[in-house]
């Protein structure tokens, strides 16, 4: 088995189609939907669509935690112990203990939620980020950004389930809520350590941690305010270990992303 | 067949054939039962896609009038396709529920703005639960899901699915009063106005 | 009330460990070494086959294992300087080259269509090795100045009987066809005949066969 397996070898059964990105930003609709001043794009129970909406963003959690499942397994084989040693791979091999299980709660939840394996399509971004060759900027890729992400996403659909008065999917969430701190923390703690000597390193890998997060945050999907669906829940990412000025650089670059796509809409649309 | 409106003629954002649209309609209502003399309009706001889905259903001077997100009739795989085992489920339940206002049952339904979700979503089930017994192919499970976010997560609520499902609910007033039995503090407050959003500029 | 002051032996009647043991200090460590060595590249096999395998009930079988291997890892490792060996990494080897070949063998599928290929060096070759060569180690060993070693590869052990059941389960709702029978049994048979020439998992004498001592510490590759 050869190290560094790109996104298109990624294995998957009939069931899972790709998203098209070409297509998606073809759609002569994007951008219409803007002006219907509705009022909050939040995802809550009582919303436009919100069983609709909460259903594919369940899919779209389960397809993201496989590829989570995925790269944490790539960070356990791709690395001589020199790069990354056992240590750090033991972490990834627990992440992918913690991933798996995620995925199978997700179809549980997808079940629940009466969607099923492929009624949406998959998008690979998640992977493409762990695609990187460096391990600090792999682990500040996956693990900060993106498993901050999934910080996110999880308090958001917790949140959901408590207003929705769902008591599964409240449960569930906070379970996988409480993973998702622990692997953040995990790549903030390697991060630390393998650039502690090389500061050039640990920059180029928080830059390509705010490059990852601002594709997250693209169109507004995460951000503080009423126009996105997704929150940023900052009293999780502090206990995963960032602190105020990161959790603000992180609300600013949504901002600035809602902001670029008012701008391009505002000139195809 | 029926006297149909299909607004707009020709469907320009998306991809839909609406001559397609227009046979997978007779299909329905055929399988369903539907009289020949039905007057039907079908209104589909392209603009809107999945999941960003709703619909209304209404009757104005003897017409059925249905409001859809074009969402509704679109694949989940392929943007801006046509769904057409969607697209049979939902043609068939607006219809179903279009005929059931027509009828003196219904009589006393408010306008769909005015439903609550669970007074809404209780009555889709029993369309949902006619349009399988006529062989039109559903989600059950997803309307379900819905179903609960609006009438709660209990045995109570889910007996009254099942009842609905079967065919338990024939009058306005039986829905109207079952989803107060289930959810007497929340369907005091109708949700409608928000739930209204997609369609509000339209209008 | 018990008299407290009343003489008692050390050791209860049912109490029947013993001092004797097959295994002396270097032995011992030199096994442990050994696991942990084969325990490392399982893991990483594991985890690297996630994302090669299209069935998601492997995918998600092989993220838990993954997580497994690597534990079983750290446990026998931390066992090492317990052993006296203060630099674990020191003593984590392969027990001579042919573990080394079998290794890389085992490894070495990786296209979409060979989850069969993975999962039978895993769990019809491997595993059962594990499992003989942790059960003669904690057979063999003193029950008394080994025990620490005993406690961890039983929990080891518990992991790899049910880790083995699963996939072998797995092995047997994917392997329908005869060539998928004969898939199986090819790959099974080269790569039982690479390890029969190590000797098994910690080389020569892995299950108590008659070998020099020194024969297996002359064949440790080092890294």
């Amino acid at each position: 088995m050869k190290r560094f397996l790109p996104v298109e070898e990624l294995a998957r059964d009939e069931r899972f189609i790709r998203s098209d990105l070409a297509e998606g930003f073809a759609d002569p609709r994007n951008g219409r939907v803007r002006d219907r001043t509705i009022s909050t794009a939040r995802l809550q129970p009582d919303r436009a669509a919100a069983p609709d909406r909460a259903r594919s963003l369940m899919h779209g959690i389960f397809v993201g935690e496989i590829q989570a499942l995925e790269a944490a397994g790539r960070t356990t084989f791709d690395f001589d112990d020199a790069d990354a040693p056992f240590a750090l791979k033991l972490d990834m091999a627990r992440q992918c203990w913690d991933e798996s299980r995620h995925v199978e709660i997700s179809v549980k939840l997808g079940e629940h939620m009466g969607t099923e394996i492929g009624e949406y399509t998959e998008a690979t971004f998640l992977y493409e980020a762990a695609c990187v060759t460096d391990p600090a900027m792999r682990l500040a890729g996956v693990n900060r950004a993106l498993e901050g992400l999934a910080i996110d996403v999880f308090n958001t659909m917790k949140d959901f389930g408590e207003a929705s008065g769902d008591p599964v999917l409240q449960f569930c969430e906070d379970w996988m809520l409480a993973d998702e701190v622990t692997h953040v923390k995990m790549g903030s703690d390697w991060l630390r350590r393998l650039t502690e000597r090389d500061p050039e390193r640990r920059e180029r890998a928080l830059e390509f941690q705010r490059a990852v997060d601002k594709l997250f945050s693209l169109g507004g999907f995460r951000g503080e305010t009423d126009e996105s669906p997704i929150q940023i829940a900052r009293r999780f990412r502090e206990l995963a270990g960032f602190d105020t000025k990161e959790i603000d650089e992180i609300a600013g670059l949504a901002a600035e992303s809602i902001a670029e796509t008012r701008a391009l809409l505002g000139k195809t649309g | 067949m029926a006297n149909l409106l299909l607004i707009p003629e020709e469907f320009t954002l998306v991809l839909f054939e609406a001559s397609r649209m227009r046979e997978l309609l007779d299909e329905v209502l055929v399988a369903i039962g539907a009289p020949s003399d039905l007057n039907i309009t079908i209104e589909v706001d392209e603009e809107l896609a999945q999941p960003m889905i709703a619909s209304y259903v209404d009757v104005d001077d003897a017409r059925i009038s249905l409001w859809y997100s074009g969402g509704n009739f679109e694949d989940t795989l392929k943007a801006r396709v046509l769904d057409e085992e969607r697209t049979r489920r939902e043609l068939g339940v607006g219809i179903l529920r279009g005929m059931d206002r027509l009828s003196r049952e219904f009589a006393g339904a408010p306008r769909d703005n005015k439903l609550s979700d669970g007074q809404r979503v209780l009555w889709e089930v029993t369309a949902e639960g006619r349009c399988v017994r006529a062989g039109i192919p559903t989600r059950e499970a997803r309307l379900r899901y819905v179903y609960r976010l609006a009438c709660g997560f209990s045995d109570t609520a889910d007996a009254a699915y099942e009842k609905a499902w079967s065919g338990g609910f024939s009058t306005w007033e039986s829905i109207a009063d079952a989803v107060a039995s289930i959810t007497p503090t929340a369907e005091t407050t109708s949700r409608a106005v928000r739930r209204d959003d997609l369609r509000q500029i339209r209008e | 009330m018990v008299d407290g002051r009343k003489p008692r032996p050390a050791f209860a009647p049912w109490d029947r460990r013993a001092l004797p043991g097959l295994f002396d200090v270097e032995e011992s460590a030199r096994r442990v070494g050994a696991y942990a060595w084969l325990e490392m590249r399982l893991f990483e096999a594991l985890g690297g086959w996630i994302a090669t395998v299209p069935e998601l009930d492997v995918k998600l079988v092989l993220g838990r294992h993954c997580y497994h291997h690597a534990w079983h890892a750290e446990q026998l490792q931390q066992r090492l300087p317990e052993l006296r060996e203060m630099n674990p990494a020191r003593l984590t080897l392969p027990a001579n080259e042919g573990i080394v070949a079998f290794a890389e063998a085992l490894i070495e599928p990786e296209a979409a269509e060979q989850t069969i290929e993975k999962l039978v060096g895993v769990f019809r070759v491997l595993l059962p090795r594990t499992i003989a060569a942790y059960t003669y180690h904690l057979n063999g060993t003193s029950t008394i100045t080994d025990a620490p070693t005993i406690r961890t590869l039983n929990f080891l052990l518990q992991d790899e009987f049910e880790d083995w059941r699963e996939g072998e389960m797995l092995l047997q709702s994917l392997i329908k066809t005869p060539e998928q029978i004969e898939r199986a049994s090819n790959r099974a048979k080269s790569l039982e005949a690479l390890i029969v020439v190590a000797g098994g998992i910690a080389g020569a004498g892995t299950l108590g066969e008659e070998v020099n001592e020194s024969e297996n510490k002359s064949e440790a590759v080092p890294e």
